[in-house]
């Protein structure tokens, strides 16, 4: 290890060492900044396909919307929303937990109810393949 | 340099040309030849590869200059892709668009007062370059979708990692050419 730190050591010139920094500082910040989404703004409640409400994810309360089995709470808070009571059996939709980022989302299938993080800039895309 | 007069102190001209000409045709040859390795080698990341021929890019500026590594690194782009038979395919602009883009940084690079820069250096400077490059080329002319960009983490670590290696093999080829010149039995390179 320390022989290979000196050979470092001597094959580079303080140029060089500024250049690796530079590239491998760079490499981490790019890839903070392009893969995280930007925070989300507001809350999009769809139930059976249809937005029935709009939140601000700033503002934070509990409300309670009626899908096709029975009442759904959702509860937003700290810039995030959240599934919280769900009449369904698997309650998938309160184990996903909570969402912030813009174009994340989070639903309740058998109930029919759905949330959806908007942003001002959403990702336009799920996955990248190539 | 034998010599059959004691009063010829320099070679001539022609003779100078000829040793220029020569060590650019070894270095061609021996980026091609990575080149051509390179190409054989399984993907092991798709996208990603190792630019073994940066290494003879690198240690051609440094012992020669820019001109000489610009020249050497087209010639070894022009050859591989008539080898390789992807001559004026999206292969080719890639890698055209990578090479321009680092003998352009390199360009840069080489201006740098002071004691300036070293194989790593450049290397790195190089590879960074080339993915920019190659990420414009095929934005500008085979995928024009933001989407692309999303790559551009996975590349950069991939150039920082290949253009750090790749410096170092490029420190030692240099070190070793300058060693052997020294011992006068070596490779003659002009020394500068």
């Amino acid at each position: 290890m320390t022989a290979f730190l000196r050979f470092l050591r001597e094959a580079t010139t303080p140029a060089d060492r500024l250049v690796l920094a530079a590239a491998w500082t760079g490499m981490v910040i790019l890839a903070a900044t392009a893969w995280s989404a930007p925070a989300g703004q507001e809350v999009v409640v769809i139930v059976a396909g249809e937005e029935v409400r709009r939140l601000d994810l700033d503002r934070e309360q509990r409300i309670t919307v009626d899908g096709r089995q029975g009442s759904t709470e959702l509860r937003v808070a700290d810039g995030g929303v959240r599934f919280t009571h769900a009449p369904c059996s698997a309650k998938r939709c309160v184990r996903s937990g909570w969402q912030h980022r813009a174009g994340a989302s989070a639903a309740c299938v058998p109930n029919k109810v759905m949330v959806r993080v908007a942003g001002t800039s959403e990702q336009g895309w799920d996955a990248v393949n190539y | 340099m034998p010599s059959t007069t004691e009063t010829v102190p320099r070679e001539p001209a022609a003779l100078t040309r000829l040793r220029r000409d020569t060590n650019l045709a070894w270095l061609a040859a021996f980026a091609v030849a990575l080149h051509l390795l390179e190409a054989a080698l399984p993907p092991v990341i798709p996208g990603i590869k190792p630019g073994l021929a940066n290494v003879i890019t690198v240690a051609a500026l440094c012992l020669w200059g820019w001109r000489t590594a610009a020249v050497v690194t087209l010639l070894r782009v022009l050859v591989a892709a008539i080898l390789l038979g992807t001559l004026l395919s999206p292969a080719f602009w890639l890698s055209l668009g990578g090479a321009v883009a680092a003998l352009a940084m390199l360009g840069v690079g080489s201006a740098l007062p002071g004691r300036g820069l070293g194989p790593v250096g450049y290397s790195v400077l190089a590879a960074v370059a080339h993915i920019g490059g190659q990420l414009l080329v095929a934005y500008a002319l085979f995928v024009q979708h933001a989407g692309l960009f999303v790559l551009a983490p996975v590349l950069s670590l991939a150039a920082a990692t290949t253009g750090t290696l790749n410096g170092l093999a490029a420190y030692l080829l240099v070190r070793e050419w300058h060693t052997e010149a020294a011992h006068g039995d070596g490779p003659a390179g002009d020394q500068t």
